[in-house]
């Protein structure tokens, strides 16, 4: 008898367990986020430390993220060659490239790649401030950890990542264009169709997701850090998980606006 | 104002389903050095975090002279705070920062002065202790003793009422232990504060204290002056004082 409700009971305990565990995590983070944003805004001014994260979001992101977008806008435009070429649609290779790059694929790589330099180190970095009670050591000096440590490093995801997803778009287009005109594609053609069929929308609402993916990645991040117990293992654990979790949080929320967008 | 006395009653915390704090109740006497020992494990350390407002307790009370602070606001405690520093057992130094800047810190963060009046200040305690040379280094670039001497520095720079030491001397050779407990003495020379040692460095606390406080399981076993440990019957105070591995004390208490 035990052991049978043992087999109907336990897989529903877990799910109990992990349901909980979830619902948790996921009140403590929108407490964590809504305590950084509003202590942001308040004496004593952190501008110095905000500009410090700035430069390491943004500034020291950007070679990577030129990169990224040379090589996407440069691959998408040999498939979408190969496939328009089918029938007959080469003049209609510029726009499609730049809608993807400007609606998709800028604002969404920028942040997969920014999350893997950037997020990951956030969780690290005060994983680390967590085990070796410099967290602790702020608090009993009557300052404010959160304010100090996480508001800068959202403050500067919220507002890099869309300059550097422009950037991501820009050269995507430019990547695109090299690619398209040694395929034979008529360059006038090209840059022309990009001015008929791309409107402002289509980049602002770009650069708009692309600033969300900033606040979801610095903030998970510095959750995973902030909250990460077990020493130098936790750290380790803090920062993969920072990752996984921006990465799935991010195609999840760009799903969800592009749908209400667009 | 001046240093508080500090009273614990019946204090109790668990992690998970180990209890590690169970009614604890201890007295800690103003502008005196109050020691608390015990093993490693014991529970000492979850008891300072405690008095700092580091850790809630799942029950009981904590006195700062007449003033309850369990369960506090965290304005009450950050008031609080501005009076009490934290000596942490690595220093817990900001990596981020240059030394001078990270004994400067508090008087940056809690007076709002600016780095310059507030590095003034801060050069003043490094050369007292010998650190003068150390301003520009990272704290990654010193030594342990080093380390604990700039964390030192930096709690003493706003001259608190309360001062917590997490142990002081753990993982220092002897003559580095000397010296840091040769400054616990003079730090309270010169501040009158109340100062509270976590340790489980029998002979300093029965050297250096006015007050000591023996923990074990998650109690106060025996509490009084160092005269009154030296004379104990007590089973597991003896085996503590004589550093045997036969009696009460277990290695998983």
């Amino acid at each position: 008898m035990a052991a049978q409700s043992s087999i109907i009971l336990t897989p529903v305990a877990r799910l109990g367990a992990l349901t909980l565990g979830a619902l948790y995590h996921l009140g403590n983070y929108s407490l964590l986020l809504f305590r950084a944003l509003a202590s942001a805004f308040g004496p004593p001014w952190r501008l110095r430390g905000i500009l410090r994260q700035m430069e390491a979001v943004g500034v020291e992101s950007i070679f990577v993220v030129i990169l990224t977008g040379l090589f996407t806008g440069g691959v998408f435009t040999l498939q979408v060659i190969y496939g328009f070429r089918l029938f007959a649609a080469e003049s209609l290779v510029g726009p499609t490239v730049a809608l993807a790059m400007c609606r998709e694929l800028g604002p969404v790589l920028t942040a997969l790649m920014v999350t893997g330099r950037v997020g990951s180190a956030m969780a690290a970095e005060l994983g680390a401030m967590r085990v070796t009670e410099q967290i602790d050591a702020l608090t009993v000096m009557a300052a404010d950890p959160i304010k100090f440590l996480i508001s800068p490093r959202i403050i500067a995801g919220l507002t890099m990542l869309p300059f550097l997803a422009a950037v991501a778009d820009f050269t995507g287009i430019l990547g695109g264009y090299a690619v398209a005109v040694a395929k034979g594609v008529d360059p006038g053609q090209f840059v022309g169709r990009i001015r008929d069929h791309v409107v402002l929308a289509d980049v602002v609402n770009g650069l708009t997701k692309s600033g969300v993916f900033g606040l979801i990645l610095t903030s998970v991040g510095c959750y995973m850090g902030y909250y990460s117990q077990g020493g130098a293992e936790g750290v380790g654990r803090a920062a993969t998980g920072a990752v996984v979790i921006s990465y799935v949080a991010i195609l999840a929320s760009d799903f969800l606006m592009t749908a209400v967008m667009f | 104002m001046s240093a508080p006395a500090i009273t614990v009653r019946n204090l109790n915390k668990s992690f998970g389903s180990l209890p590690v704090l169970k009614g604890l109740d201890l007295n800690l006497a103003p502008s005196r050095i109050n020691f608390i020992i015990g093993q490693s494990g014991g529970g000492k350390s979850v008891l300072l975090k405690h008095l700092a407002g580091l850790l809630a307790p799942d029950q009981g009370e904590i006195w700062f002279d007449d003033r309850q602070m369990a369960g506090a606001a965290p304005a009450d405690w950050r008031a609080l705070r501005m009076r009490m520093a934290f000596l942490f057992q690595d220093g817990a130094l900001f990596d981020s920062l240059s030394v001078g800047r990270n004994v400067a810190f508090p008087l940056w963060v809690q007076q709002r002065a600016d780095w310059r009046a507030a590095g003034r200040k801060a050069r003043e305690r490094l050369e007292e202790l010998d650190l003068a040379g150390a301003w520009d280094a990272r704290p990654g670039e010193l030594s342990a003793g080093e380390r604990k001497r700039v964390a030192l520095a930096r709690a003493l720079i706003m001259e608190p009422e309360i001062l917590f030491f997490d142990e002081p001397t753990t993982g220092l050779d002897p003559l580095l232990s000397e010296q840091v407990d040769g400054l616990i003495g003079l730090t309270l020379a010169r501040t009158r504060a109340t100062v509270v040692v976590v340790s489980h460095d029998i002979a300093a606390a029965l050297a250096l204290a006015d007050q000591v406080a023996m923990i074990h399981s998650g109690r106060i076993i025996l509490e009084g002056s160092p005269e009154t440990f030296r004379r104990s019957g007590e089973p597991a105070v003896r085996q503590f004082l004589a550093g045997d591995s036969e009696g009460p004390l277990g290695f998983l208490d």
